[in-house]
């Protein structure tokens, strides 16, 4: 029996030999398993994954995963699954990582990864603050939530990360919640077998930095509705929505980047150009 | 003169046509047989202000400016005076102008050349559709001695688009200019024509072509002066031989995209000036810490900051060697001319791969933007390669293993047998993540010894000997090499005994084999920066001894090479 | 994509759910036992732990009624009924300074999820085979539950730390820091 069952894809085969170690009860353990039964549904081969991070607790989830991976800079993780697509289109690209890491020393990249509109996937595990560097506000954070770094609040309104991807470009729009890991893994499905560039945005709480977020399994709500690919529909749910709505905001079949190359030419015939 | 060289210059303001001049110029030249370079500098208006061509020809290879101007025509004196630097004219100078709607400035009246005026607007309302620029070239191709057919074949070649009516008008002024002036002193009678092949390319271009015989597949930049020109060279052109041109939203974006694609297992690269390089600086870091391998070119300009985003300097080199974080060893090679600039990157490409590891390429503005007719670069077979995991290797993979040569065999995605997550955190030879100390100095010595223990052959530098004992020898790189080159080879004709080195490699320095061929020669170091960043680095180095003496000058101006000679005399005497 | 719904009460396809149910279990407490172990929380782990292992014989009575039966794939999206609640949900409130007697407190609560599918199963359900495995396995929960009353009892309650002393640094110190 057990052999039947393996041969089935199941999440252990997207799981690596190294174990976790985000403070227990962090959402983004369950985001985690949640992508590797994305990827087990998908029966997607390993070696045609490369899942591309950033710096901070959630950009450490490439080495949890068994497939290729990239652990590369604070913030650049787009940019580099660009340059991965571009030349390997052959690949599925998923990339993920933090608040921090994404919409605020990544956020060119965000902006210009939803307008370009390449066929990968953008998990953004986000959990309001800056957990790997011991609680910082984020561009997430509420204005008034007070911390060492800013004692008052940061008296800034906070990002609307789908707002802005839908005004960038992207063509799946989409919020999840780490503590609704069957809602979310439907969600992380339709992302990656969307074409084009997808965000999920799932809210993951950092159970030591931001202990109340621990509310969000009462106040998290499911949208069950079919995504709109009306942008001015899809607008008014982003901004209509207290940011606890879950579900597809938006999805639409838009022009994907994808570089087209040939070979009809050999450098040979480039070094003629030159000749006097 | 003597060196059968001539140098001409043409300067004017808003569209007049000067740098036209300049191609045509170069190009006839080319026709005849001769060898030709062009350096160009303009204004800082993005379109309409003045620019200025400076064209050195010979019969033999040459790729710099002489000191002198021999023949210089403004088409106006609008502006000319930010160009009275670098078009260094003498009492010997010749200069002709348009003296239709300019009189002559004091300060070129003062130098006391030799003046010939023209009327350009008389002349042109006699041919309908002519244009002034167009009586310039004839009356500078028989000043020079071109034959007007050079002139015109190199006219067909620039102008190939415009209209038959205009070409035509184009010849007559081009053949009225010609018989202008009564005195053509032809300058080029008694030179020899080459049978050579030759290619006329300039050094964005030679670089492009570098990358492209290197086997580069991705680019992935944003645009920078003046190191744009390589991805408008590569853009059309890689595409057709299966790469790709990504267009990035910034240098930071550019640098992980190329580490992205070479990941992913095509040959990457990204072009930017100094100020991009500061912004790739965090993730060229990454490269060197992931084992990834990537060329940065950086075709620098004055700086700091904005700095003199039009003109050329060599003072990028302390950031290119030490600008990372941390212990971050990789190399850094750098052309010694528009015709090197070819093989160099080329080479370039090839040490990124097979060590698995950064790359800087430094060139600079007058290297990338000057043109010259140069004898065809034929493709070198350097045989290096990535070492790749094999797709049905059996052995458990350690990304980061420690081997012989310190260069471990990378999985390339989509090989079943070798799934890892590459890192930028240290981490222990199976990539996982690690801050312990043994862990930490096992990567750092592996990082360290396989950039280290590398063959770079005869690669590594240009080394010329006197023939004789030589009592002294010149240290130097990147654009500077030609004119010390020329200035060491005339002190050596006139009797002195001097050797001339220029390094090619110059992160790794290969401290050793530069003590032996500095021992007991008096060691002179030639750059263009204000502080002397060679010299201080080779010295630091342990490579040159105490008594080396420095010519440092900061740029924009190219060094000049009667300097040079003054110089080393000087050091000698 | 369209999802449809197909019928629950499949022997086969319910006995796959109660097999993922408890994979999601065992997963996800033995995750959780190694990261409370990392963070030196022993005694919580510890708790995890145990009820990992019997989470696993849950499995195994499951896995030995259907020898030599192909299970279905369930997708993962598909929950057995409309209150169902996944088990992992409970261990948000896992704290790497929580007692031993709040660990048996979620430990608890993953069991009832696991127990109120039972009860459901036992409600909805005609199918001999079935109900027969599920009889097992609520048998096998209350056995279990003795036993760790019994454990239970002796749990520390009160907190050893305050997040005070515990720096987070330990945390991640031998995997690189703080990045
Ligand atoms: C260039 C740079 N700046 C700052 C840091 C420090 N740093 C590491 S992670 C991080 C923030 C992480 O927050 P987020 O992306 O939201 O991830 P989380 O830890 O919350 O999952 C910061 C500021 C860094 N590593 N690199
Ligand atoms: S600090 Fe917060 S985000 Fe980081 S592992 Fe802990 S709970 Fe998760
Ligand atoms: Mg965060």
């Amino acid at each position: 029996m057990r052999d039947m069952i393996q041969e089935a894809f199941t999440a252990k085969d997207y799981l690596s030999d190294i174990r976790p170690i985000w403070c227990p009860g962090c959402g983004h353990f369950f985001i985690l398993r949640a992508l590797a039964q994305a990827f087990a549904w998908l029966k997607l081969p390993n070696e045609q994954i490369g899942l591309i991070s950033g710096i901070g607790c959630s950009s450490r989830i490439p080495a949890y995963i068994n497939a290729y991976g990239f652990h590369g800079v604070h913030g650049r993780a787009l940019a580099l699954a660009t340059g991965l697509k571009a030349a390997r289109p052959d690949m599925h690209v998923v990339v993920a990582g933090g608040d921090g890491d994404g919409y605020s020393i990544g956020g060119n990249h965000f902006i210009h990864a939803c307008r370009r509109n390449m066929d990968m996937t953008y998990i953004v595990m986000d959990n309001e603050v800056y957990g790997m560097t011991k609680g910082q506000p984020s561009p997430t954070t509420e204005p008034d939530w007070e911390s060492k770094f800013a004692p008052h609040g940061t008296g800034i309104r906070t990002f609307n990360p789908l707002g802005v991807a839908l005004a960038s470009g992207a063509s799946f729009i989409a919020r999840g919640f780490a503590g609704d890991p069957n809602g979310l893994t439907k969600l992380i499905i339709e992302a990656i077998e969307h074409k084009g560039f997808s965000l999920v945005e799932i809210k993951s709480p950092c159970v030591t930095f931001r202990p109340d977020e621990k509310e969000w399994s009462k106040t998290m709500r499911k949208m069950n509705m079919v995504p709109t690919d009306d942008v001015l529909e899809a607008a008014g749910k982003i901004h209509g929505s207290d940011g606890l709505d879950t579900g597809i905001f938006y999805q639409a079949t838009l022009p994907v980047f994808e570089p087209h190359s040939t070979k009809e030419k050999t450098v040979a015939d480039f070094e003629k150009e030159f000749e006097v | 003169m003597k060196d059968r060289t001539i140098t001409v210059s043409v300067s004017g303001s808003g569209g007049s046509g000067a740098v036209t001049i300049g191609l045509v110029l170069l190009k006839s030249i080319a026709n005849v047989g001769f060898y030709g370079y062009m350096s160009r500098s303009s204004g800082p208006q993005i379109r309409g202000g003045e620019s200025s061509v400076i064209l050195s020809f010979s019969d033999h290879p040459i790729e710099r400016n002489a000191d002198g101007i021999d023949l210089h025509f403004a088409l106006d004196w609008r502006g000319f005076e930010r160009f009275s630097d670098e078009i260094a004219l003498n009492s010997d100078s010749c200069v002709i102008f348009d003296s239709s709607h300019d009189t002559l400035p004091d300060m070129v009246a003062k130098i006391g050349a030799n003046i010939i005026e023209v009327n350009l607007k008389e002349q042109v309302k006699q041919i309908k559709e002519s244009l002034p620029n167009s009586f310039a070239i004839g009356i500078l191709a028989a000043q020079i001695g071109l034959p007007l057919e050079s002139v015109f074949k190199a006219l067909q070649q620039t102008l190939h688009q415009k209209d038959e009516a205009f070409i035509k008008d184009t010849i007559r002024a081009i053949e009225a200019g010609y018989t202008l002036l009564e005195e053509s002193p032809s300058l080029i009678s008694d030179w020899q024509p080459s049978s050579q092949s030759r290619w006329n390319i300039s050094g964005n271009e030679a670089c492009g072509l570098g990358a492209l015989r290197g086997g580069i597949r991705l680019v992935a930049a944003y645009p920078i002066t003046p190191a744009s020109d390589i991805v408008e060279y590569l853009a059309p052109r890689l595409e057709k031989v299966g790469g790709t041109v990504l267009i990035a939203e910034d240098e930071l974006a550019a640098m992980n995209m190329v580490i992205g694609g070479s990941f992913g297992g095509k040959a990457s690269m990204t072009a930017t000036s100094g100020p991009g390089v500061s912004l790739m600086t965090e993730a060229m870091g990454l490269a060197v810490a992931s084992e990834t391998p990537a060329l940065v070119v950086n075709v620098m300009r004055g700086g700091p900051s904005t700095g003199i985003p039009t003109k050329s300097e060599q003072s990028d080199l302390n950031q290119a060697l030490f600008g990372m974080h941390g212990e971050a060893p990789h190399i850094v090679v750098a052309p010694l001319s528009i015709a090197d600039t070819v093989s160099a990157t080329q080479w370039a490409v090839g040490l990124a791969e097979a060590m698995q590891t950064l790359v800087i390429l430094l060139s600079n503005q007058r290297l990338g933007q000057s043109r010259a007719i140069v004898d065809a670069v034929p493709a070198k077979t350097y045989e290096l390669q990535r070492k790749v995991l094999a797709e049905e290797s059996a052995e458990p993979y350690e990304r980061y293993a420690v081997t012989e040569d310190s260069i471990s065999p990378m999985a390339i995605p989509g090989n079943k047998q070798g799934l890892y997550t590459a890192e930028g955190l240290e981490h222990t030879d199976a990539g996982k993540p690690s801050s312990m100390a043994s862990d930490h100095l096992q990567q750092l010595r592996k990082r360290e010894s396989k950039v280290a223990q590398f063959d770079y052959k005869d690669e590594w530098a240009e080394i010329l000997t006197s023939g004789k004992r030589s009592r002294a020898i010149v240290l130097t790189w990147g654009s500077t090499f030609g004119s010390v080159k020329e200035s060491v080879m005339e002190l050596n004709r006139e009797g002195m005994a001097i050797d001339l080195l220029a390094l090619r490699l110059l992160m790794p320095l290969r401290v050793d084999a530069i003590k032996e061929l500095c021992e007991d020669k008096q060691v002179i170091v030639v750059e263009q920066s204000y502080s002397g960043q060679f010299y201080h680095y080779c010295l630091g180095q342990g490579a040159i001894g105490a008594s080396s003496l420095s010519l440092a000058e900061a740029g924009p101006l190219m060094l000049k090479k009667s300097d040079i000679k003054h110089f080393i005399k000087e050091a000698l005497l | 994509m369209s999802h449809p719904k197909e019928n629950h009460l499949d022997p086969l396809r319910v006995l796959a759910m109660i097999h993922t149910m408890l994979e999601e279990s065992i997963y996800h407490t033995e995750t959780f036992a190694h990261t409370l172990n990392v963070h030196h929380n022993d005694k919580a782990a510890k708790v995890f732990h145990l009820i990992c292992e019997q989470f696993k014989a849950e499995q195994g009575i499951v896995l030995n009624c259907t020898l030599k039966v192909d299970l279905p794939t369930i997708p993962p999206w598909e929950e057995p009924y409309a209150e169902y609640i996944h088990p992992s949900s409970v261990l948000m409130h896992t704290n790497y300074l929580m007692t031993e007697s709040e660990a048996w407190g979620l430990m608890y609560e993953m069991i009832e999820i696991h127990k109120r599918f039972y009860t459901f199963l036992c409600k909805e359900n005609s199918e001999d085979t079935l109900f027969s495995v599920v009889d097992q396995l609520v048998n096998y929960c209350n056995d279990c539950g003795e036993k760790n009353k019994r454990l239970e009892a002796k749990a520390e309650t009160k907190r050893s730390k305050s997040s005070e002393d515990l720096d987070i640094i330990s945390l991640h110190s031998n995997e690189g820091g703080l990045w």
